[in-house]
């Protein structure tokens, strides 16, 4: 049986609040205390949310049979899935290799995952990325006197 | 009123008169795309803030605010996508009227009508504010725990579709917000022995996560990123005249008062007011079938109505410190990044700042009238720009904004984190707005009330016999109550039409 969006949201809610339920316990009380104490909040949102994820279940089991429109278009899971791991690996050369190095290739690689049915002349391309990233170089260090990173290797 | 003055002469000073015609410039091209707005313009220039100075930075955030506000309605009149959700009922009678070739009027009306939504209203909240200020300095913890409560309820209980699914959204912005220090002891609390972890998650991170990163890799996967060409057709000048303004006061009266009241409560602002108030002027018209075909009395209610919630929503903010929407939310975390903190102290401490505040809006929305009758002309052009180059730099610059938090990556991750987060809530249908009011005023919620049991020696009662508390305490559990009670009397219906509709048919059988 496939599970309604709602039904697998509850499940991942249940799931999360006990893995929270267990790090409450870690949580250090002061004594004397004439205030319910740092454990207040936790324990509130996490009733909140099982309680929101038990009735998302039973809403999710009750419509089971009705049919579901896909959040995604056809490709849509793959496609944001790779917008993401990219997000990551531009944040991991980051670290490493700094600003400066990764943001012309990192800049490529966006234009070409965002473009969509759009022709695109690699140079042009090529082009955008090294003035992007200059510019904003430029603008915020420069400008706005904000570091960027310069990475691990390079430090 | 000499603070303001004085605020008023600081804000016309040449170098921050340049920065507030560019900012609104950007603002007026954020509101105008589909798929950006002000709320991620903000976003963006929130890491920008850490370098400057507090004035300069509200001059910045304030311009894109209200540029952004006003700039929805470009695209819903000219190729009948809204802008933001602010200017869902512009469609209905702008797009119609370009394509009854009177794209200029509808623009000029739109442009007009903002002006005087966001002046009207924000010269009302300057003076409002004061007064409610100097009154809630004598309200207690107890009060301002049941505001906060309030204020999250109300947000929870306007999600659509489904009230848990709000109070979901609440439980993990309250949830995100106990990460870090407790306000009143100093425990740390789901830290897993990282020491970044201790100052809590950084509002910057979870804006620019939340709404910009997660926003653009959704809509590129939606495939939604693309737009119809804009019909230009006769652009020159205002394209309206002052009788214009007579023959639809009425609608622009009634959007002005519905904008305001509905921008003041938490929640709701000029993505509810907009409806409302179209709805309304629909209703008063000699001829409400021409309503959808383009005429301009639903773009006057409509854009009154939108940009008088600005106002509305600076009144909670200011006077209380309670955000009404996301973006006033971001505006107080931008008061945050700066070691000040928004509400009634901040009203009577800081007075220089706090009428910058208001006369940077009034300033702002003079100059994004004359901006736009400047350059309406170019309006079509706005909305052919590449997406895939302007998603690009959106998304470097939160890289640098993510690292600017602390100087380190550290916030880069948390951001991404929070990004994958979104997704999912996305994906759930989990709405943002209740976990992002949630989180900020977790700390709030939380220090006011234990604050107040410890006030009244480990008695929870105060918060029942003071009078405000209790009735804000009342307006909370009627807010979530309600939408459950209604969904079982709908439901109720439903099922009693079903068993009549069965036992008719078993009747003619």
């Amino acid at each position: 049986m496939k599970l309604r969006r709602d039904t697998t949201t509850g499940i991942v809610g249940l799931i999360g609040c006990a893995f929270f339920a267990v790090y409450i316990q870690f949580i250090k009380m002061p004594a004397k205390l004439l205030e319910p104490g740092p454990r207040l909040l936790p324990y509130v949102s996490i009733v909140l949310i099982a309680m929101s994820a038990v009735a998302l279940i039973v809403k999710g089991v009750k419509e089971h049979k009705i049919e579901e429109k896909p959040y995604f278009p056809k490709g849509g899971i793959l496609k944001i899935t790779k917008s993401f791991l990219m997000l990551v690996v531009y944040a991991i050369a980051m670290t490493y290799l700094g600003f400066v190095i990764t943001t012309p290739f990192a800049t490529y690689a966006f234009i070409y995952d965002l473009k969509g049915n759009s022709e695109i002349k690699p140079i042009v391309a090529i082009i955008i990325s090294i003035l992007v990233t200059a510019c904003l170089y430029a603008m915020f260090v420069y400008g706005f006197q904000i570091k960027l990173p310069a990475g691990v290797l390079f430090d | 009123m000499t603070a303001y003055m004085h605020a008023l002469s600081i804000c016309l000073q040449p170098n921050n008169m340049l920065l507030i015609v560019a900012m609104v410039s950007l603002g007026i091209v954020f509101g105008a795309i589909p798929g950006l707005s002000a709320t991620l313009g903000i976003a963006l220039l929130l890491p920008v803030t850490f370098g400057l100075s507090a004035e300069t930075s509200f001059v910045l955030l304030l311009s894109i605010w209200i540029g952004g506000v006003s700039g929805a309605f470009i695209s819903a009149v000219l190729i009948g996508i809204p802008g933001s959700s602010s200017a869902i009922a512009t469609c209905f009678d702008g797009f119609p009227m370009t394509k009854n070739g009177q794209a200029g009027k509808a623009l000029g009306i739109g442009m007009t009508a903002s002006f005087i939504g966001t002046v009207g209203s924000v010269a009302i909240a300057t003076v409002l504010s004061h007064v409610i200020a100097e009154f809630a300095l004598h309200l207690g913890p107890w009060e301002y725990f049941s505001l906060c409560f309030c204020a999250i309820t109300l947000i929870t209980s306007l999600s659509k579709g489904n009230i848990f699914k709000g109070i979901m959204a609440a439980g993990i912005g309250l949830l995100m917000g106990s990460i870090g220090m407790d306000p009143i002891n100093g425990s740390t609390r789901f830290t897993f022995g990282n020491a970044y972890l201790s100052s809590g998650i950084s509002t910057v991170a979870q804006m620019l996560g939340m709404f910009a990163i997660c926003q653009i890799i959704r809509d590129s996967a939606k495939g939604e990123a693309k737009m119809p060409a804009a019909d230009a057709g006769k652009m020159k000048g205002l394209g309206i005249k002052f009788k214009d303004i007579f023959e639809n006061i009425k609608s622009i009266v009634f959007a002005f008062v519905t904008g305001l009241w509905i921008g003041f409560l938490p929640g709701m602002g000029s993505g509810i007011s907009n409806m409302v108030a179209y709805g309304y002027a629909k209703s008063i018209s000699k001829n409400p079938e021409s309503f959808g075909k383009g005429n301009p009395a639903g773009v006057w209610a409509s854009e009154t109505a939108n940009n008088a919630s600005i106002g509305g929503a600076l009144i909670p903010m200011m006077a209380l410190g309670i955000p009404g929407d996301g973006i006033t939310a971001m505006l107080i975390a931008g008061l945050t990044i700066h070691g000040l903190q928004a509400g009634p102290l901040f009203m009577s401490e800081q007075p220089e700042l706090a009428s910058l505040i208001f006369a940077c809006v009034m300033v702002a929305a003079v100059v994004t009238y004359f901006v736009q009758i400047l350059t309406k002309r170019w309006f079509p052009y706005i909305l052919k720009v590449p997406y895939h180059y302007l998603y690009t730099v959106i998304l470097v610059i939160c890289f640098i904004g993510g690292y600017g938090i602390s100087n380190t990556m550290f916030n880069i991750y948390v951001m991404l984190a929070l990004c994958f987060l979104a997704i999912f809530m996305s994906m759930a249908g989990l709405p943002t707005s209740p976990l992002v009011l949630a989180f900020i005023l977790s700390s709030k919620l939380e220090k006011y009330f234990r604050q107040g049991i410890s006030y009244a020696h480990g008695s929870y009662e105060e918060f029942i016999t003071r009078p405000i508390s209790a009735i804000l305490l009342l307006v909370s559990l009627f807010c979530l109550v309600w939408p459950i009670i209604s969904d079982y009397r709908k439901q109720k219906k439903v099922a009693l039409a079903n068993v009549a509709m069965t036992e008719n048919a078993a009747c003619d059988d």
